[in-house]
């Protein structure tokens, strides 16, 4: 009796430590996200007060999925083509990128404290501040069009800078987030490959293996499980990029770089924009980073009863 | 070992409390929030500070004033300087800046019941009255005759509720069960300055070195050549705006025009989507930026500038000519434009336009709204009627390079390019001020999409006819989910 007395005491002194911490996730946490996915079926015109919001249904969804809304729907499916593109670009450049830096990284034997450092640099530097250095990288009067002009490529300068032409401003913007999103990446190949027992190398080397091979057959089975997380990470900057698009481009020109979520805080906060069309907006990017995160789990997860060498 | 240990620990944390301390005590000594440059009415003597304020009357009330427009500030703290030497009512301003993170703060001020005694809106009929929440001034007006009569026609008309906001607000699902309860006459809030869009300025440095007289052109085809001869001769491009920003073009140049060039009813026709833009009559509007673009008179990168960035670009000498508002040269003088290197004119009129000499009534920009339900109610509304009395407004124009909401009977008390804008302007009621529903048709959902085209156009990556061709299918769409 006295036993249960005291354990009875003990959970209550264990519930009341993380009250605080369970009630902060429920108001800031739970609650605005399940706030936030009921909104989504209401329509709040941009500038009224919630208590004017009125319930659509799917009519948000409509709008901006099935040309509802003829126009939104057209700005919409330009962004999420784009999204889709960076999506695309990080993974294509980011994981192949990311993993062979991280080999070479850790097979040199002179420099590597300074190449990470460099390599490691866009992780500690101020977001922001790097985006507007890039920006006037890439203004018409910028160092890459003096470069080109100083080395007798004028034909290659974007005259309206490289992120004020239409065909340049995408890629333009890829490769600051691509520069970006590298050291998180790296970080987590370089962490994997210090774990792979250097033994097998050598007993590979002793069997006559190649390079190949033992890429193959050593490297990769301990790189796979983190090739998971590095691509839902990439799939996550990728869906989920505002920052960047925000403070260089706003979307421009003409739309060119206009990403999802920088539609949904247009939709949000400007004149003519519809609280609960953002909302809408906002967890149909959350229901799509979802359903390609499942594909590269079910694509590079470890299947039942593999094992790895 | 440990010993050591803690030696150190003792020693680091001394050291931490100290600096903390330290700056604490220096933190205190910092004034204002530094978003506002100080003004000549602010730099007064100490001693002469000291002396006044202990000769006004002394208050415990301090008002809350929020606005976003950074320009404004000096404006702003030289009235309340003023007041508080009057009343002993201390009024702190905070600015929130851009626009949209002002509105963000606003609209959950008000959901949480939070607003500041003062807040600053785009000047509009009931607009961001909040459902109430904004003290309603028709009795206050109505009271205080010789207040009111101080007031430049076309401002109090430009926030005066109509019956023509309330039938609009009756067919728009976006308008609040509030708003379409609202009656005529009502007031939500009292305007500090008026403007117009509609405004050329030019660089007389640069026209003068291309051998031209800086001086307004008689027709929009006079503007183009002098453009012309000045890229000719000095090869700096005639023309920048803000290109990224969709509204400029459409609200500050584009629709004044094609009313000047079409008259009112094909220009009515035209905002109300029963004309096409492709129609030769409207096709300018694109026409105009292809021509501008394929002759090389906009700055490069223009599609890509935002308002401040293309009013640096003009101030900087890049560019000839640049379009804005009345509201702009403040911005040109807060970035070191010298005010005596532009000259300004409202933007031509085509030659055979219908109405080539269309004059722009000034309209209200800038409003301020009292919270109702704050417990300084009283207090705020005396610092409105003060800021709109001619001396407030005075010390608000001339700090703030914006031109005042009411009538200065001595005009040398404004500065004197405040005066020459000023007298360019009709205070006269005209169409274009009598049917601001019909002009604001260019800030509706489907202009977005010619803002797109233009930039496309601007970029050379559409034709003037396939934009046009895009925005008509777009204000089809619009007119017949908005009958």
């Amino acid at each position: 009796m006295n036993y249960r007395k005291a354990a009875r005491r003990e959970a209550l002194a264990g519930y009341l430590l993380i009250a605080p911490a369970v009630g902060l996730f429920i108001v800031i946490g739970l609650f605005t996200v399940l706030f936030s996915i009921v909104l989504s079926f209401f329509s709040l015109p941009q500038g009224q007060l919630i208590w004017n919001a009125k319930f659509v249904g799917l009519d948000n969804f409509k709008d901006f999925l099935s040309g509802g809304n003829y126009i939104l729907s057209g700005f919409f499916r330009q962004a999420i083509v784009n999204n889709l593109w960076i999506a695309f670009a990080m993974v294509v450049i980011v994981i192949p990128l990311a993993l062979i830096i991280a080999v070479l990284l850790e097979k040199a034997t002179r420099g590597v404290r300074l190449f990470r450092t460099i390599f490691l640099l866009p992780m500690v530097t101020s977001s922001v501040a790097i985006y507007y250095v890039w920006q006037g990288l890439y203004d018409p009067t910028g160092s890459i069009n003096q470069l080109l002009a100083s080395i007798g490529l004028d034909s290659w300068i974007a005259k309206n800078g490289w992120i004020g032409e239409m065909h340049t401003a995408l890629p333009a913007i890829i490769v600051t987030i691509v520069w970006g999103a590298l050291p998180h990446s790296l970080i987590l190949y370089f962490a994997g490959l210090q774990a792979v027992d250097t033994h097998l190398y050598e007993a590979a080397d002793i069997d006559g293996a190649n390079a190949w091979q033992k890429l193959v057959r050593i490297t990769w089975p301990v790189l796979k499980p983190i090739t998971v997380i590095v691509m839902i990470m990439n799939l996550n900057v990728a869906l989920q990029v505002f920052d960047q698009i925000w403070v260089m481009t706003k979307g421009g020109p003409a739309g060119a770089t206009q990403v999802v979520n920088v539609l949904v805080y247009q939709q949000a906060f400007f004149q003519d924009g519809n609280m609960g069309v953002a909302n809408a907006m906002g967890w149909t990017m959350f229901m799509l980073t979802f359903i390609l995160s499942l594909i590269s789990l079910k694509l590079f997860g470890d299947k039942k009863g593999e094992e790895s060498h | 070992m440990n010993k050591a240990n803690l030696r150190i620990k003792r020693f680091a944390t001394i050291a931490s409390l100290f600096t903390v301390f330290a700056l604490a005590a220096c933190g205190s000594n910092n004034g204002n929030n530094g978003v506002s440059s100080p003004s000549n009415a602010s730099a007064s003597p100490e001693s002469t500070n000291e002396q006044n304020e202990s000769a006004s009357p002394k208050s415990d009330v301090k008002l809350t004033l929020s606005h976003w427009k950074v320009s404004f500030d000096p404006g702003f703290k030289a009235v309340a300087e003023a007041f508080k030497q009057k009343t002993g009512i201390t009024v702190e301003t905070q600015t929130t800046t851009p626009d949209a993170a002002y509105s963000q703060k606003l609209i959950a001020s008000a959901a949480a019941g939070s607003l500041p005694d003062i807040w600053a809106t785009d000047a509009s009929p009931a607009y961001r009255a909040f459902d109430g929440k904004a003290y309603e001034w028709s009795g206050e007006l109505s009271k205080d005759e010789a207040w009111k009569n101080g007031f430049l026609p076309a401002a109090l008309s430009g926030i005066t509720v109509a019956q023509a906001n309330i039938d609009a607000w009756a067919k728009d699902e976006k308008a609040s069960a509030w708003q379409k309860a609202t009656k005529p006459g009502q007031v939500y809030g009292i305007p500090i300055d008026v403007g117009a869009f509609y405004m050329i300025y030019g660089n007389k440095k640069i026209v003068e070195q291309a051998g031209l007289e800086a001086k307004e052109p008689a027709t929009f085809e006079e503007w183009v050549s002098m453009m012309k001869t000045v890229k000719e001769k000095t090869g700096t491009p005639g023309f920048v705006f803000a290109g990224n920003v969709g509204g400029v073009y459409n609200a500050w140049f584009l629709n004044l025009v094609d009313y000047m060039k079409n008259g009112e009813e094909s220009f009515t026709k035209f905002m109300n989507r029963e004309e096409k833009l492709s129609d030769p009559k409207h096709m300018w509007a694109l026409k105009f930026i292809e021509d501008l673009t394929k002759d090389g008179l906009l700055l490069p990168g223009a599609a890509s500038l935002d308002i401040d960035p293309a009013d640096q670009a003009f101030a900087q000498g890049k560019a000839a000519f640049s379009l804005g508002g009345t509201f702009t040269f403040a911005n040109l003088t807060a970035i070191g434009m010298n005010p005596d290197d532009v000259f300004s004119f409202r933007v031509p009129a085509f030659e055979g336009s219908v109405f080539p000499d269309a004059t722009v009534s000034p309209f209200p920009l800038v409003q301020m709204v009292v919270n109702n339900e704050g417990p300084n109610k009283e207090a705020a509304i005396e610092f409105v009627k003060f800021l709109t009395s001619e001396e407030g407004q005075v010390l608000y124009a001339n700090h703030a390079y914006d031109l005042p909401a009411v009538q200065i009977k001595d005009g040398s008390k404004l500065n004197p390019s405040i005066q020459a804008m000023a007298s360019s302007l009709s205070s006269e009621s005209n169409w274009w001020s009598e049917n601001p529903l019909i002009w604001q048709q260019v800030f509706k959902e489907d202009w977005k999409v010619f803002s797109e085209g233009m930039v496309k156009v601007m970029l050379g990556s559409s034709t003037a006819e396939a934009a046009a061709a895009e925005y008509d299918k777009a204000a089809a769409a619009y007119k017949k989910a908005n009958p």
